[in-house]
């Protein structure tokens, strides 16, 4: 394999994590319009395109893993490879929350939400544009913008703080509602997580330009 | 042709003249082998200076001509060579010619170029293009606008990279690549445009594999989504009173008619229904009138803080009723302002009404009036439920109801009425709001 054909490979596999990054922000945010809308339709297609992006994860492991074994990359080369393959197991992983969230809206059936969403939305909007700029700086090889991105993860613990605070006031308050706010707990929970998925990918931008493994900005959670 | 001839005379002594043009003839006198060559050394001088004498226009000829055709070369067409009449005049016409011609192709080629770049950019439509790989080759203003995340800096880069979508790389990928041409309408962004990409494979463009067009379609569907809105809650909110007045016409038809208390009972009814159906009608056309301009407004000069206390005066025991404090806060003195009193009432009274609708027994609503230079700002504040901050921008829409579970009992017409009177008086309304905080609506209104 000659040099120009390897950087071709590398070049498609990046296109493909931005492809993938692209159907996992899609999963996201029709999964929480499908709750705010409570359109059930939306929610089983966010249920039934999880098997796309998991294909998908597959497809970028086997690339990897083709390329590793044929051409014995070194160095940045192999770091960029490796990165690739981790940040392809985050954004599969991203998808099942996202999966997660229109289940509960299928749970919830019939049921009212027991109030406005707004914390909800504004916790998932802000982490589809997080996992958007995440992978911006993993094409620009930008190690600055991917440390300020996982600082921004402060601010999805604080809405799921005070989203969570909200709801547990809510159950305090009507108790036989305890279910369907368990149910938006468990939305917040999800979407924390996908923000935390954010960081690792940061993470490995950083890894993937400067060669250190670093845990930038633990979660609380 | 030049002719040498040597004649001896005598052992030492040496004669040659060289006749090197028939106009001259040199003649070097000296003894032995070295006046042979002090004489050669001279011919040649002679003949080298000659010669350069003779050459060296011929030579800065073909040196201008040189030049100019690397200037042609080079993309130059202004400059022309001097045509002359020696025997380059035939070369140095031609270089001019092919220069004038070249120089109108590339001005023609040029101005097309031109033409067409401002008719791409131009489109509302996004365009680009992509060659064979997927790069980007061309985008248009439009397309720049769409897709910023690259900025400037997208021609060169993968389609993906720039539009980071993967539906649309998708269709785009498919034209350039195997010459699928393709239509589709996918939600775009975190915005959620409705967008109707259109991609094409194109032949004999160079570079140029696949052209592809984005139509946003956002506010069409909105608009048609309104529509549908609109006619669905009109007969919507008419047939439930209907449905009443039928059911108590038929109730006395079936006898209620001759029992006078369940009969006055059931005419109360329709009478309730029939106001109901009344008011729909008004506020409709009231609105309709509005919003066309067609509705008189009277003008006159008005105090903002009497009108605030008027209101609240209004609605007190209302709001009593309902278990909500409702105060005024307004400076002493009179906030003058020119409006029409009667629909700035209204619109007043709209704002109050959703308030105590939408606002918690225990709650309170505060309606106050600030003054700056050139506006005066009324706001209706209360500790309701609030606005999620997707609905902010449609409450004041027709028949748009934010939380249609909780608030039934409305129309749906009261804010968009607001916003037209706002509009009348050359003001605006806005809405602030955190979920379960309350909201504040602010209408402001030029003082003049």
């Amino acid at each position: 394999m000659t040099r120009e054909l390897f950087e071709k490979k590398l070049r498609e596999m990046q296109e493909d994590v931005l492809i993938m990054g692209s159907m996992v922000e899609k999963a996201v945010q029709r999964s929480i319009d499908s709750l705010r809308t409570r359109d059930a339709a939306l929610s089983n297609s966010v249920v039934s395109d999880d098997i796309a992006i998991n294909k998908k994860r597959y497809e970028i492991e086997d690339k990897c893993i083709h390329l590793i074994a044929l051409q014995a990359p070194m160095a940045a080369d192999l770091r960029i490879i490796v990165s690739i393959l981790f940040i392809s197991n985050e954004l599969e992983r991203m998808a099942d929350h996202a999966e997660g969230i229109a289940r509960i809206n299928l749970m919830l059936g019939e049921e009212a939400l027991t109030g406005p969403i707004g914390d909800i939305m504004l916790m998932g909007e802000k982490g589809i544009d997080m996992l958007r700029r995440s992978l911006t700086a993993f094409i620009e090889r930008d190690d600055a913008s991917a440390r300020s991105i996982c600082d921004e993860d402060d601010e999805i613990d604080a809405l799921y703080d005070s989203s969570y605070h909200t709801l547990i006031q809510d159950v305090i308050r009507t108790p036989q509602d305890v279910e369907r706010v368990t149910y938006l707990i468990w939305t917040c929970h999800n979407l924390e997580r996908i923000a935390d998925r954010v960081t690792n990918i940061c993470e490995r931008v950083i890894f993937m330009v400067t060669g250190e493994l670093e845990e930038i900005n633990v979660s609380r959670y | 042709m030049p002719r040498l001839r040597a004649f001896v005379v005598g052992a030492f002594a040496l004669y040659i003249a060289v006749e090197a043009v028939s106009l001259l003839v040199v003649r070097v006198a000296g003894g032995g082998a070295w006046a042979t060559w002090i004489a050669f050394f001279f011919a040649s001088t002679v003949i080298a200076a000659i010669t350069v004498i003779l050459f060296a226009p011929r030579l800065r000829r073909i040196d201008d001509l040189a030049i100019a055709s690397r200037r042609l070369a080079s993309g130059e067409f202004d400059g022309r060579v001097d045509v002359g009449d020696d025997e380059f005049a035939g070369l140095a016409s031609s270089l001019n010619a092919a220069a004038e011609s070249f120089g109108r192709t590339v001005g023609a080629l040029t101005q097309e170029r031109a033409q067409l770049e401002a008719l791409l950019n131009a489109s509302s439509d996004a365009t680009v293009a992509v060659d064979t790989e997927g790069d980007v080759v061309y985008l248009n203003d439009a397309a720049r606008h769409l897709f910023p995340t690259m900025g400037d800096d997208a021609t060169g880069r993968p389609f993906i990279q720039v539009v980071r979508d993967h539906d649309l790389n998708e269709l785009v990928i498919a034209a350039a690549r195997s010459g699928e041409r393709s239509v589709r309408v996918v939600a775009y962004g975190q915005a959620q445009r409705w967008l109707q990409a259109t991609a094409v494979p194109i032949e004999g463009a160079g570079r140029w594999a696949a052209l592809s067009v984005f139509h946003d379609l956002t506010e069409v569907r909105r608009m048609e989504g309104m529509r549908r809105d609109f006619i669905s809650n009109v007969s919507h909110e008419l047939r439930t009173p209907l449905a009443g007045i039928r059911a108590a016409a038929e109730t006395l038809q079936e006898g209620a008619l001759e029992d006078p208390e369940a009969a006055q009972e059931f005419l109360g009814h329709i009478q309730r229904e029939t106001d109901r159906m009344t008011q729909l009608v008004e506020e409709l056309l009231e609105l309709s009138r509005i919003e066309s301009g067609a509705a008189p407004m009277h003008f006159a000069q008005i105090d903002a803080s009497a009108l605030i206390t008027d209101t609240v005066r209004r609605f007190g025991q209302q709001a009593e009723r309902a278990g909500l404090t409702l105060v005024a806060d307004v400076p002493a003195v009179p906030l003058s302002v020119i409006g029409d009193a009667e629909r700035l009432e209204r619109a007043l009274g709209n704002l109050v009404a959703n308030s105590l609708k939408f606002t918690p027994s225990g709650g309170s609503i505060t309606l106050s009036a600030n003054a700056t230079d050139g506006e005066v700002a009324i706001s209706v504040s209360d500790t309701g439920i609030g606005i999620d901050q997707q609905e902010q921008g449609r409450v004041f829409e027709r028949f748009y109801k934010a939380d249609r579970g909780r608030g039934g009992a409305g129309i749906g017409l009261g804010l968009a009425i607001v916003k037209h009177i706002a509009l009348a008086h050359e003001g605006t309304v806005s809405v602030e709001s955190r979920p379960g905080r309350g909201s504040t609506f602010t209408m402001r209104l030029p003082r003049r």
